[in-house]
This record gives C-alpha cells, sequence and structure tokens, in this order.
C-alpha cells in the first residue's frame, strides 16, 4: 500500500533523510520511531506531499505521489502533531467543510457526526468556536474529520498528545477496527508502549536512516530485551 | 526591553541571512524588486508633481493643500493601522503570554507592544513620505537643509499618529466594543453627510479652499497633524526658527506620548484579563451565504465549501471587517466632496483632466481594497494551509474559488463607485471609456493581488494582516500603481491632446491603445497568476 524508494530529503546542507526504503502492506500497522530530530515528521510531511523529496520515489496504492497527487489526496488521511484548523469556523462547520470537499452526501455526513460526537464527547461542542477548544479537544476534530471520508491509509504524527486517557482508549480502539476493515495505518511515535501496544511492525529511526525494522517480539528478542523500551534504548545507543 | 528589541533585530537578521543561505537567487531577486518599486514610486511622484507644478501657481497652491491632506488622511490611517496591529500583537499574540511569564515590568511589556506594533504600522508610510518629500524638493529645487531635516519631521509624527491610535484601541476595547464603533461611525457619517450643503463654484481655487471637506481641519495649526506640514512649509521658504518650533513640537509632544505608553498598564491588563481572554461568544451561523451558493450549480462541491470557509471566516474577523468600514468611511468623504463639485461649469480641458483624477481616485481606492483584503487571501490560511494542500482539489481550482468571490466583490464595488462617481460630476464624455477602464482594471488589480498574495504569502506569521505590511504587500501595492499610473498616462494624454488641439480624431487611436492595454493587462496578470499558483505548489510544510 505504502512504498518507498530511495528516500532524501535535505535542507540547504542537512540531510534529514537519507536514503529511506519502506514497504508497508494493505491492512498493515506501521510505527515508526526516534529520538526527536530523527526525521519521523519529515518523513511523513513527505508521503503526504506537504513536502517535496531532494530524491527518491513514493508509491500509495500503487500510484506514484509525483504524478498522481490528486488521486492520492483522496484516499489518504492525515493527523499531524499539532492540530491547526480554522479558528473562526465552528466545529460543526469545520466537519461539513470537509464532508463538502471529499463530496460525501450530506445525510451521510451528518450521521457521522452525530455518531462520533456522542462517542468523542463532543455533543455541546458541536457550535463551540474552534479557536475555543482546548488542544485535546481539537485533535478529536481531527480525528472525526479523518474518519468521516475514511481513507485508506492513515497517516498519524504523535497520535495521543494532549487526549484524556477515555479518549486514548477509544481512539486505539477505532484504529485497530480501521486496520480490521483493511486500512492502512502509519504513525510516528516516541511513545513506545502505544507502538508496542498496536503496531504489527516497527521501524526505528535516527538521524533520517531506518536503523531497524521488524515485528514488536522479533525486535525485543534481537536485542535480547524484555521490553521495546529496553530493545529501543539498546539500538539508539549502539549508533 | 533591550533583550526583546535585540532579540527581534537577530530574528531579522537570520530571516535575512537564512533566506539568502537557503535561496539566494529569490533573495537577490527580492532586493531587485524593492529597489525598483522605490525607483518606480519616485518617479511616479515626480511626474504627478511635475504635472500639478506645470499647471502654474495654481498647481503650486493645489500640491500645498495635496499636502495637508495627505498628512491629515495619514494621520487616521496611521492611527487605524496601529489600531489593528496593536489589537493582535498586544492582545491576541501568543507572545504576549510568553511575555508575562518573564520577569519584566508590565509598562516595559506595553511599551514594547506599542513600539513593535508602531513600528509594523509605520514604516511603508515612512518611506511613502519620504520618497514623496524627495520628488518635492527635487522638483522645486529646494536646499539639502530640507531633505537632511524632512525625515525629522515625518518620524514623531507617525508616532503620535500611532499614539492617537494607541489610545483609541484601549478606550474602544475597554468602553464601548466594536458593534458600538461600527453603529457611532455609521452615525457619524450620516449626520455629516446631511449636514453639508451644496454650493456651485466653477473656481477650482475656491472650491479646493473652501469646499474640500476637511481641508480646513487638516491646516489648524493647533492640531499634531498639522505640525509636519507648517514646519516643512517654512523650512522649504527657510524660516528656519519657525520651522524649528515645529519640529520642537512635534518631537516634545512625542517624547510625552512615549513616556506616558506604560501608564495604561491597569487598562491594558483588565482588558487583557477580563475581555480579551475569556472571551466566549456564539457565532452567528451565516447558514444562508451556503444555501445561496447551492444555486449556483457549476460549482463543485468541495470549491463550494472552500468559498463558503472564506466567506464565513471574513465575515467573522472583526479587524478585517473594521478596516472595510474604515475604507467605505474614506469613500463616503470622497463622494461628499464630489456631491459639491461643480463640475459642469468647467472648461473642456479642465473636465477631461478631472474625469481622469475621479477614474484615478476610483482605481487607488479598489487597488486599495485589493491590497488589504484580496492580498492575504493566501496568508489567511496560515498554519491551515496542509488542510488546503491535502484537500483533494488543485491549487489552481482554489485560485479560481478565491479569484470568483473576490471578483464579484470588486466588480460590484469599482462599477457601482466609477458610475456613481461619473454620474455626479455629470461626465458625458468618456462615460464608457472610464467605466471599461475601471472595470477591467478591477480585474487585472485582483489577479496581481491574489497571484502576488500566493507567491509572497506566509503561512507562518501569526496574523495574516502581518503579510499586507511586509515586503510583498508593499510590492503589491507598488505593482498596482505603476498599473493605474500606466493606464492613466496613456488614456489621459491621449484625450487632453486631443482637447488642447493637438490630436484630430482619436477615436481610432483610443480603440487601438484599448486593445493594446487590455491586452498588456492579461498577460501580466496570467504571467503573475503562473508564478503564483507555481510558488504556492512548491511551497512545503
Amino acid at each position: 500500500m505504502i512504498k518507498v524508494e530511495n528516500l532524501s530529503k535535505r535542507f540547504g546542507n542537512f540531510e534529514a533523510i537519507k536514503n529511506l526504503n519502506l514497504n508497508i502492506k494493505k491492512g498493515e500497522f506501521y510505527c515508526l520511531l526516534g529520538p526527536n530530530g530523527a526525521g519521523k515528521t519529515t518523513t511523513l510531511k513527505l508521503l503526504v506531499g506537504l513536502m517535496k523529496p531532494t530524491e527518491g520515489r513514493i508509491y500509495i496504492n500503487g500510484l506514484n505521489l509525483d504524478e498522481h497527487y490528486q488521486e492520492i489526496k483522496k484516499i489518504i488521511g492525515f493527523i499531524p502533531d499539532t492540530p491547526f484548523l480554522y479558528e473562526n469556523l465552528t466545529v460543526f462547520e469545520f466537519l461539513e467543510f470537509v464532508g463538502d470537499i471529499f463530496e460525501i452526501e450530506k445525510e451521510k455526513v451528518e450521521e457521522k457526526i452525530e455518531f462520533y460526537f456522542q462517542i468523542f464527547g463532543l455533543k455541546n461542542y458541536k457550535d463551540s468556536l474552534i479557536k475555543e477548544l482546548s488542544h485535546g479537544m481539537r485533535q478529536k476534530v481531527v480525528y472525526i474529520s479523518n474518519f468521516l471520508h475514511s481513507p485508506l491509509v492513515y497517516f498519524i504524527d504523535e497520535p495521543l498528545v494532549g487526549l484524556d486517557p477515555y479518549s486514548i482508549h477509544l481512539i486505539k480502539k477505532l484504529l485497530k477496527e480501521e486496520t480490521k476493515k483493511g486500512k492502512t495505518i502509519l504513525m510516528c511515535t516516541h511513545i513506545l508502549s502505544i507502538a508496542e501496544e498496536l503496531a504489527d511492525r516497527i521501524g526505528i529511526l535516527d538521524e533520517g536512516r531506518l536503523l531497524v525494522e521488524a515485528e514488536p517480539f522479533r525486535l525485543k528478542e534481537s536485542f535480547k530485551s524484555t521490553s521495546l523500551e529496553e530493545a529501543f534504548l539498546k539500538i539508539i545507543q549502539d549508533q | 526591553m533591550k533583550a526583546l528589541f535585540f532579540s527581534q533585530i537577530i530574528s531579522l537578521k537570520n530571516s535575512l541571512y537564512f533566506s539568502r543561505r537557503n535561496n539566494p537567487q529569490n533573495f537577490f531577486l527580492g532586493i531587485f524588486l524593492v529597489i525598483s518599486s522605490l525607483i518606480g514610486i519616485y518617479v511616479g511622484i515626480w511626474k504627478g508633481l511635475s504635472f500639478i507644478v506645470s499647471l502654474g501657481s495654481l498647481g503650486t497652491v493645489i500640491i500645498k493643500k495635496i499636502i495637508f491632506i495627505l498628512f491629515f488622511i495619514l494621520f487616521f490611517m496611521v492611527a487605524t493601522s496601529f489600531g489593528i496591529l496593536f489589537y493582535n500583537v498586544g492582545f491576541k499574540s501568543k507572545e504576549t503570554q510568553f511575555l508575562l511569564t518573564l520577569p519584566l515590568e508590565e509598562d516595559q511589556l506595553l511599551l514594547y507592544s506599542f513600539l513593535k506594533s508602531a513600528i509594523l504600522a509605520a514604516w511603508i508610510p515612512f518611506l511613502g513620505l519620504i520618497i514623496f518629500f524627495l520628488s518635492y524638493s527635487f522638483i522645486g529645487k529646494l536646499s539639502w537643509v530640507f531633505i537632511l531635516f524632512m525625515p525629522l519631521y515625518i518620524f514623531p509624527f507617525l508616532i503620535l499618529a500611532c499614539f492617537f491610535g494607541y489610545l483609541a484601541t484601549l478606550l474602544i476595547i475597554r468602553f464601548l466594543g466594536l458593534k458600538k464603533v461600527i453603529f457611532i461611525l455609521i452615525f457619524l457619517f450620516l449626520l455629516i453627510f446631511f449636514r453639508s450643503s451644496f454650493k456651485s463654484s466653477p473656481d477650482i481655487l475656491y472650491f479646493l479652499s473652501e469646499e474640500v471637506i476637511f481641508l480646513k481641519t487638516a491646516q489648524v495649526w493647533f492640531l499634531p497633524f498639522s505640525w509636519p506640514v507648517y514646519g516643512l512649509l517654512h523650512l522649504e521658504n527657510q524660516e528656519y526658527f519657525l520651522s524649528f518650533l515645529y519640529m520642537v513640537n512635534l518631537w516634545s509632544l512625542m517624547f510625552f506620548s512615549l513616556s506616558v505608553v506604560g501608564e495604561f498598564k491597569n487598562m491594558f491588563f483588565f482588558v487583557y484579563h477580563y475581555k480579551i481572554l475569556p472571551l466566549r461568544k456564539r457565532a452567528f451561523s451565516y447558514s444562508y451565504i451556503k444555501k445561496i451558493l447551492e444555486k449556483f450549480n457549476f460549482i463543485s462541491s468541495p470549491l463550494r465549501a472552500f468559498i463558503v470557509k472564506d466567506i464565513k471566516l471574513f465575515m467573522r474577523d472583526s479587524t478585517f471587517f473594521l478596516q472595510f468600514l474604515i475604507f467605505f468611511g474614506i469613500l463616503f468623504f470622497y463622494f461628499l466632496n464630489l456631491r459639491r463639485f461643480s463640475y459642469h461649469l468647467l472648461k473642456p480641458v479642465w473636465k477631461n483632466l478631472l474625469t481622469f483624477l475621479n477614474t484615478f481616485s476610483v482605481l487607488c481606492i479598489i487597488s486599495a481594497i485589493s491590497t488589504r483584503f484580496i492580498f492575504p487571501q493566501w496568508s489567511l490560511e496560515g498554519r491551515n494551509f496542509w488542510l488546503l494542500k491535502l484537500a483533494p482539489l488543485s491549487l489552481k481550482r482554489i485560485y479560481r474559488g478565491k479569484f470568483f468571490v473576490a471578483s464579484i466583490f470588486l466588480l460590484t464595488i469599482s462599477g457601482v463607485l466609477i458610475f456613481i462617481s461619473n454620474h455626479m460630476l455629470k461626465i458625458e464624455r468618456f462615460f464608457l471609456l472610464t467605466f471599461w477602464i475601471v472595470v477591467f482594471s478591477a480585474l487585472v488589480l485582483l489577479l496581481f493581488s491574489l497571484s502576488l498574495g500566493a507567491y509572497f504569502s506566509d503561512f507562518k506569521e501569526e496574523h495574516y494582516l502581518k503579510a499586507v505590511e511586509s515586503v510583498g504587500g508593499f510590492f503589491t501595492l507598488v505593482i498596482n500603481f505603476l498599473y493605474i499610473f500606466f493606464t492613466l498616462f496613456l488614456f489621459g494624454t491621449i484625450t487632453h491632446l486631443h482637447f488642447i488641439g493637438r490630436l484630430k480624431k482619436i477615436d481610432r487611436i483610443l480603440c487601438i491603445s484599448l486593445v493594446v492595454w487590455m491586452g498588456v493587462g492579461i498577460i501580466l496578470s496570467l504571467v503573475f497568476k503562473y508564478y503564483g499558483i507555481k510558488k504556492l505548489e512548491s511551497k512545503e510544510f
């Protein structure tokens, strides 16, 4: 579903991503781990087209990102770590706006909004301006906006920042359900427990280079560790 | 305080250094554009002033009156611009929240916000006035003393205008609120409109001295907006002592104002903590906008969503809305003056001159509206640009959507303006020509502003209005004015030559000129559009 070939990104003399290769299958939950400044967010931005690679090719659902960007945008969803949204729109108006952009039927949009408002506890915020929401609330709005058009591939950057424990539980459950439906998820995080719990496969990135890539249990086995945290620290310290 | 300004200077230095290092081509192109813009403005003002001077002693009187009006209008324009910027820099910015956590005195923090907003609000008028007086001094062959000392009159004047804006902003937010201000402004406009009397006089000098609204007020000697003008006029006449007195007045009042900025800290922090921070308002839905747009079947649903979003954001942005109201206030006084003018009594040469002066005024208003409201349409997306870029719509289609909304708005304003003003002046000849010039120019200026807004878009700035005050905004204003000068020079010259009897049959020449002019407008618009969209597409987030 996601194929990355020899991807590099340079900012002036600084090389943020170095010759990255990835192959993520349909329905897979892939976690990209790494310390701060490893290049996780840059990788995500390259994969969704918010940045242009210096070198390399990206394929989503078999389509070259460079050549079929408009078609690809219809099948991907992006959840950034800092949810910048239109401050002067209400929550409902923003979600309605997303529904219109993705040309979803009005009734279906309203039905879905109702459903997600219910489970996320946002009913009382329907007519509130986004600028009045907390970080966690905004994060919920971004999740709902993505679930609205149910993309084939989700790109998620630091998925649980600012969310309360109930919402964290809910998001994890919803994301798992999405993968069961055959949706692919690429998630960047530095919360190892989340990655261990959710990921089918983990990639560890440091200084723009993919160091290892394996299932969580294999990583622990290979580095003779009892937890993913221990394995992660060994990998990073070995560098 | 020093550290705060030092950090601003360092960040400016860093942004210049990194833009030169990361993209030297664009950096030097930017410098080239700024320098050519300044030269363009200089030449434009020089040409305009030379023409007025060529009218003889009447021209000299007109220039003096123009200078008084210029300073009068600038005083309130800068004050308004400052008020809007201060509201964002002081009250709305996250920087204030950060600064409040630092061990800074509250009055120092306030003075910092004041000076920062003042620099942003006044740097373009300062540069504009310097260029204006440089042209003025070269045309009048004035001494080097005038050139050397002239900035010393302009600088304190602009700070005083900012201080006026500062007081007005604090008082309005503390005691009135935006709705009451809008109501009061409308009431004042209507009051002045109905109280103004009609007098007909064919004498231009009489009209300028007695009939132009607010010209008398602009010349009142004890009001600060007249001080720089009197000071400069005395300096021009080499009456150094009198000139010096006006300068001392300006500087002493400026220092006094700066010294009391911090004294309003109680009012500022009361407003900040009890009026701005806890602001919770229920948004008016404007649901009818979507319903109306649904009638336009040719607009696709995604594009419609963007249009509705843009209109709602505009309606809910109080600073945007207030600026809009002020523009209409200026327009209102323009029409008030037109109502008093006895155009039909003039000689044909003057009639022609005034026809094109009216067209020039209307185009200036359109240019100001397009630079102020249409140029920041892309920067308005701010950090939400990722939403725009990831939407399954090409940027070209979004450009078309923005163009569609803006063109309805600008074409309506421009058409109504030129029609009413031509009608009020009872213009018979060239009514249709000037109407077409304005309507077509409105479309060209709109495309210039939208495309250059895309090219110079800044998504990282906390408030999009800062984009208008940036180099890109300044450059757009210059390009718009160069286009206006080119347009009026072309048609004004042809018709003027006809009226002074040096060009007999002008119909054919006018037709050819119109085709060439439209061709130039279309080509330039397409070139700007191409580069604007290309730049947007290559933007990384």
